[in-house]
């Protein structure tokens, strides 16, 4: 049911978990072992405009889509950006 | 593109992009067992664009769409939210407790009206019931109470385990004992012994003691009517 809905997502969008979890899919760790150097990302804004679909199925579903601008030389109609801003951080292990 | 777009209510609007972040944090949390590094969403701002509508009623959304001018902004932040937190500002319903959704006699739109001013349960309304009345809002608290009452009723109905007859004071006591006889607090059984309305000396859940009137026989077969309460009315039958 879920992937029925989805499907009437525009195919140049993708669902909004799709999208966060490609979004956070970071290595996240530089690391020089000649200098014997590690690096790690902590935290991480992203603010981008994204594309947005939001539907409405006839049971009352709602079904989010999302993307980056798929568009950016300007035509006479450009679609319609919205604004996110994500704040990614490093999972500590609490153990 | 498609063209049928249909307007939204912010709550749903939450509510999707809520789970939706939800199955972001479960493919984190798989993703952490074979990861030495995850990351997860602290929080997440979005400014939607948007053209907002209002039917007398609701506030509904429409998203713009391309071509479209003099959309207005919604700006939305949601933050991640602790377990401690969730607790904190969560209220635990307690055991005697009904939650409003669960009385099948209350319409929508009274759920709904009440839901807006955070009455979530019977607790609730009992509690802000005489601050409500004086608000004036336009719902028919006295009607309320009674299909509350009535839908408490029903979850405990009275149960009739053991009629005794007891003698005290020159009295003649007729003992009725079982559960959730006398649920309510301003309701003061009333019992007929063959037609004949008969004292209440003792009211609870498990007990209700009745005086036999000075001047009623018993004869072999005796009718004894109580009402525990408007909605719970029992015959017995009693052989002497």
């Amino acid at each position: 049911m879920e992937k029925e809905f989805y499907q009437l997502i525009d195919e140049a969008l993708a669902p909004v978990s799709g999208f966060f979890s490609d979004m956070i899919d970071i290595a996240g760790e530089l690391r020089d072992e000649e200098q014997g150097l590690s690096l790690y990302l902590e935290n991480m804004s992203i603010s981008t405009p994204i594309e947005m679909d939001v539907i409405m199925t006839e049971s009352g579903e709602m079904v989010l889509g999302s993307a980056p601008p798929t568009q950016t030389v300007e035509t006479s109609f450009m679609p319609v950006f919205h604004q996110l801003k994500v704040n990614i951080s490093l999972e500590k292990d609490e153990k | 593109m498609r063209s049928n777009n249909q307007s939204w209510k912010l709550e749903t609007f939450i509510d999707t992009l809520t789970v939706e972040l939800d199955k972001v944090r479960e493919t984190l949390a798989v993703k952490a067992l074979n990861k030495p590094l995850t990351y997860s969403v602290k929080d997440v701002e979005l400014e939607l664009q948007i053209f907002p509508e209002f039917d007398g009623d609701d506030i509904r959304f429409l998203t713009a769409k391309p071509g479209q001018q003099g959309a207005s902004k919604v700006s939305l932040q949601l933050g991640s939210i602790t377990d401690r937190q969730v607790r904190e500002t969560s209220k635990a319903p307690s055991a005697n407790d009904i939650s409003i959704e669960e009385v099948e006699d209350i319409d929508q739109e009274t759920k709904k009206e009440l839901r807006k001013i955070g009455i979530t349960s019977v607790g609730d309304l009992k509690k802000t019931e005489p601050i409500l009345k004086k608000t004036g809002k336009p719902i028919n608290y006295n009607k309320l109470a009674n299909l509350i009452n009535r839908s408490r009723r029903d979850q405990h109905a009275p149960r009739i385990q053991k009629v005794s007859l007891s003698q005290a004071n020159n009295n003649r006591l007729l003992d009725i004992r079982g559960e959730y006889l006398a649920l309510s607090s301003d309701f003061t059984p009333v019992v007929k012994i063959n037609n004949k309305e008969a004292q209440v000396l003792e009211a609870s859940e498990e007990l209700v003691r009745v005086i036999i009137p000075q001047d009623q026989t018993l004869s072999q077969a005796n009718e004894v009517m109580i009402a525990f309460d408007p909605y719970a009315l029992y015959t017995l039958n009693l052989k002497n």
